[in-house]
């Protein structure tokens, strides 16, 4: 089972990055789980045909913690992916890490992997490891690898950063590694250079080099992944041989 | 209006905190209660009775409160080392309660650190406070079995051996409760009883995938006795050993028994037992009593028949008292005020996670 954290600046398109690798998983005939970490709760609307889930923290709320199935908190989208999304809480109340690893914890409680058995996990995480709930999806169990997303931009980089000194820091504590860095084109001046030197200094790899692509709103305008508006499209073989090439992770 | 989980005139019960620890108490281990320290002194001055007789290492984390908003994970780590190096502990045991479950504490994580940290093997038990005693005992047992029963390649089970679990003071209504198990069973022919957790030591687990059998007195020990069925082959069956001195203790004639809708509140196990034995004794009179089963905490259905029903909420207790047309209630004798003015016989059934101290002298004139 590969399982897969995709963290990165917010905005900087973590989103739309997993969803097209879920897609891309699902198109290689890997039965994937995306589970979105954001209380944002839009990691998956692109699988669900632009129609945002109900997460698991509202559902939740509207009917109590005793839920006893998947099903209840969980949707199929394109691909027969599993989607799910934490949420979190009212927005300006409560606490979204806790959420998260309140989610966490029921999903095992209801043995997910042990049910869907998926060859693919991907955990969608808010922008940046800000406290104990958002490094929840790189504990132990949880994903073993992360990757980030990053563009050439100083403030995207500064994240990057970040993440990485969060994943040094758990290094006695067996957390995730990082596998590596997708670049997620904005076309600014020296990009390419920038993030090559940033992955140089950090000993990383950049695994994707996503270009800046219309195609990829044009979809998400229609509430899907260009994997699944036009697999054949260049920007949608990309993310397919990205799929592939971390595939090679699992082996 | 009722609000969940509010007991207004039932005592709270033991939680899940307390269980673990009541399990590890006599193991010869550091248990570290990760609390600010009020938990830990809710286990020893409030649950654990063995607290004023037996020696044990239990210490509160101390955390506070900036440890907990920066996660300081490291301080703890460090007080364990240095605790470790004073006290000859066979092993680390990290108890959870509703600070570290507040602040999501990684504890696979405290795991891996503190046992690189001291050499030592170290458990972790994520109870939370919330839940109830059974819930701290049955994880704790299940990571015991986990941590300290190596593979028995050999197979070589232990002839005339048998395995207790579900035996802590807090199901239990005196300390002597293991020894008089343990006398029953060498009684009936059984060379070697293994109550795992109490007047035995650690070593006690890792002989558990050689005995013969397992024997569960406590519903909060059935998933661990499944997981040793699973893993070892070992077979376990739920039984009480001590049911017949429970029997005898309590004030009921087998001629009051005669036909009577009786309600039998305690954990699973033991209220099983009992009615198995209530019920022998009428079987030959055509005269058989109604008994039906209920408790506030583990309600397996392998070991239920239909009728038997868990209580969760004070209202439910009410509800079930009050409607169930019950001529004798059978429990502790806290739920004595609860029942309020039900018109049947209420007979004290001690169990010390519901009452505690209170029931303390009650249990001795019960027993004695």
């Amino acid at each position: 089972m590969l399982k897969l954290a995709i963290y990165g600046k917010g905005g900087i398109g973590k989103s739309t990055m997993t969803a097209n690798l879920s897609a891309a998983f699902a198109s290689l005939g890997k039965k994937v789980i995306q589970i979105g970490c954001d209380p944002k709760a839009d990691s998956t609307i692109n699988l669900l045909g632009g129609r945002a889930q109900q997460p698991v923290m509202e559902y939740i709320r509207d009917h109590g913690d005793d839920i006893t199935s998947i099903d209840e908190i969980s949707e199929i989208g394109y691909g027969d992916i599993l989607c799910i999304e934490t949420g979190g809480p009212t927005p300006g109340l409560g606490c979204a890490g806790r959420g998260i690893i309140a989610t966490f914890n029921m999903l095992e409680e209801l043995e997910l992997f042990e049910t869907v058995k998926p060859d693919v996990v991907m955990y969608d995480v808010l922008g940046d490891v800000v406290c104990g709930g958002f490094a929840a999806p790189i504990r132990e169990g949880y994903a073993e690898h992360v990757l980030i997303v990053t563009s050439g931009e100083k403030m995207a980089l500064y994240a990057a950063n970040n993440i990485c000194s969060a994943v040094e820091n758990f290094a006695d504590r067996g957390y995730a590694d990082v596998a590596g860095i997708i670049l997620n084109r904005r076309n600014i001046p020296g990009e390419e250079d920038k993030v090559k030197s940033f992955a140089a200094e950090k000993g990383l790899e950049i695994v994707g080099d996503i270009p800046r692509s219309d195609e990829i709103n044009h979809f998400e305008e229609q509430g899907m992944t260009v994997i699944e508006g036009d697999p054949e499209l260049p920007i949608s073989r990309k993310f397919t041989e990205l799929a592939e090439k971390l595939l090679e992770l699992d082996r | 209006m009722s609000v969940k989980g509010l007991h207004k005139i039932i005592y709270p019960f033991a939680p899940d905190q307390s269980g673990a620890a009541a399990v590890l108490y006599e193991l010869g281990g550091m248990i570290i209660i990760c609390d600010a320290g009020g938990c830990a002194g809710n286990v020893c001055g409030f649950d654990e009775p063995r607290w004023l007789s037996t020696k044990s290492a239990v210490f509160s984390a101390g955390l506070r409160d900036m440890d907990a908003i920066l996660g300081r994970d490291d301080l703890l780590i460090e007080k364990i080392k240095k605790a470790s190096a004073k006290i000859d502990a066979k092993f680390v045991a990290v108890i959870g309660t509703p600070v570290p479950a507040t602040i999501a504490t990684d504890y696979k994580a405290l795991k891996r650190m503190a046992e690189k940290r001291t050499g030592l093997p170290v458990i972790t038990i994520d109870s939370n406070g919330v839940l109830w005693y059974d819930s701290g005992i049955e994880k704790t047992y299940l990571e015991c079995f986990r941590k300290f029963t190596p593979e028995d390649t050999e197979k070589n089970i232990i002839p005339d051996s048998v395995g207790v679990i579900g035996v802590t003071p807090l199901d239990s209504e005196s300390l002597s409760a293991g020894k008089r198990i343990t006398e029953t069973l060498t009684a009936g022919g059984s060379k070697r009883v293994i109550c795992y957790g109490v007047g035995g030591s650690l070593e006690d687990f890792a002989d558990a995938g050689r005995t013969e059998k397992n024997i569960v007195v406590a519903a909060s020990g059935l998933k661990a006795a499944r997981y040793l069925k699973e893993r070892y082959g070992t077979p376990y069956e739920c039984s009480d050993p001590l049911i017949g001195e429970v029997r005898a203790g309590l004030p009921l004639s087998t001629e009051d028994l005669y036909g009577k809708k009786i309600l039998i509140i305690h954990q699973q196990v033991r209220a099983n037992a009992l009615r198995d034995t209530l019920r022998k004794e009428t079987d030959d009179t055509g005269n058989a009593p109604d008994i039906t089963v209920a408790t506030w905490f583990i309600m397996d259905d392998e070991i239920a028949e239909e009728g038997d029903f868990r209580i969760r909420e004070e209202s439910d207790f009410f509800d079930h008292v009050s409607d169930g047309g019950w001529d004798i209630i059978i429990a502790d004798g806290s739920f004595r005020k609860a029942a309020g003015d039900f018109g049947g016989r209420f007979i004290d059934l001690p169990h010390f996670a519901v009452s505690g101290h209170f029931a303390d002298e009650e249990s001795v004139r019960f027993y004695t």
